[in-house]
């Protein structure tokens, strides 16, 4: 029984450390930005904008602040999704209101890796978000990795959102 | 024969039963819920031999507690969010707590709500190894060097040492401990586990899983020994 407790509390550190790094979250912004970084801005998360993060994550956005770069009509967002049970760190770049680039940075769940690979990512290109904070397309799934696909379409909606709110606050 | 199907049939209607009611249970674990609910039987954990993390550690600010048990981080009862590393230093910046494992920063407010996670995209140094406030500035000292940041965590300066005493963490209340590691032993099992591992036969150990390979095995001679009772009545 003790061997069944080794291997429950291996497997629960392991679920707790493991985790696949694509890139590094700074090498994503420095690569976005060509180099010269701007420097990050604040997004404080109030009033109708939790609501609006709300209904689009499906849940309370877990922070009171985003950070995030801008350079002129560019701008990246470094998030963070649970797929079944791990957060996916993802790096998001808008341009012009449409989806330039998602990668995967960071995968820590111990299916659904699949998401990560640019057959499935290149669906997000120049994907734009309609009035009823739906992507203007459908993604295809994955079998096996329904909740890791799930996830990245939220944190798509979420950074195109973003994006719209920044561009046009005062 | 007859006699044989019959005896093994018997048998095997235990592990038919028990197959297939856990079977039927994974199948349906979403609806069901059973990888989000938690064991908190006592006797079902001592069975798995878990236990909760010893040497907690953590450091007191104002009138709270922020504490590492195992790889969990609290804010006094309340667990913060799933971060990895060692927990290495507390700080207050005006109205922000400044909350540092190993590799990142998680920024809260003066009453645990989370403000923002800081990693290595927004420049927090790598291998911190502790922090203190400088006035209205964060000092690091990280494995390369001692860093300075200003209050929205947006330039990070590397600097001379200070001559500086940099805190450690310590003992929590013992009182705080046992609380936080009744939460804890509640989220380690889940039921999903405990039924895969009745289904396995695992959850007897080695001998469980041969059990089950033996019910299996017995199951392909009750169907072989069914079907030449049949074809033999067919005849």
């Amino acid at each position: 029984m003790h061997r069944i407790a080794l291997v429950i509390l291996l497997l629960v550190t392991a679920s707790a450390v493991a985790r696949d790094i694509y890139q590094q979250p700074e090498a994503f912004i420095k690569d976005t930005f060509g180099g010269e970084v701007p420097k990050p801005r604040m997004l404080w998360i109030n009033g109708d904008l939790n609501m609006d993060i709300r209904d689009i994550l499906g849940h309370e956005p877990g922070v009171l602040r985003i950070r995030y770069w801008q350079r002129d009509a560019k701008s990246a967002w470094i998030l963070e999704e649970t797929g079944k049970e791990k957060p996916i760190t993802t790096g998001i770049v808008i341009h012009d209101h449409k989806i330039e680039r998602v990668k995967v940075l960071i995968y820590r769940e111990s299916r659904g890796m699949e998401v990560r690979y640019p057959f499935f990512t290149d669906q997000y290109k120049d994907a734009s978000l309609q009035k009823d904070k739906q992507l203007d397309r459908t993604i295809d799934g994955i079998s096996g990795a329904t909740l890791s696909v799930r996830a990245l379409t939220k944190l798509a909606r979420l950074a195109l959102y973003l994006h719209h709110h920044i561009d046009v606050s005062p | 024969m007859y006699l044989w199907h019959r005896y093994m049939g018997l048998t095997a209607a235990v592990f038919v039963v028990i197959l297939a009611a856990t079977g039927i249970s994974l199948n349906h674990t979403e609806t069901l819920k059973l990888d989000s609910h938690m064991i908190t039987s006592g006797t079902l954990l001592d069975w798995y031999g878990i236990t909760a993390p010893k040497n907690p550690v953590g450091f007191a600010i104002d009138d709270h507690w922020i504490s590492q048990v195992g790889q969990r981080l609290y804010f006094d009862e309340h667990e913060l969010q799933d971060i990895s590393g060692r927990l290495i230093g507390v700080a207050r910046l005006n109205d922000i707590l400044v909350i540092a494992v190993q590799e990142h920063m998680l920024l809260t407010t003066l009453t645990g709500q989370l403000v923002e996670r800081l990693g290595d995209a927004e420049g927090v140094p790598a291998g911190m190894q502790a922090i203190t406030r400088d006035g209205n500035s964060l000092l690091v000292r990280a494995a390369h060097g001692t860093y300075v940041t200003d209050s929205e965590f947006i330039t990070w300066q590397k600097i001379a040492p200070p001559p500086t005493d940099w805190p450690e963490p310590t003992a929590i209340p013992a009182s705080l401990y046992q609380r936080l590691a009744q939460q804890y032993l509640g989220s380690v099992l889940s039921a999903e586990r405990v039924v895969l591992d009745i289904h396995s036969g695992r959850i007897l150990g080695t001998w469980g899983v041969y059990v089950m390979d033996t019910a299996a095995g017995l199951f392909i001679l009750l169907a072989a020994a069914g079907i030449w009772l049949w074809a033999k009545r067919a005849r």
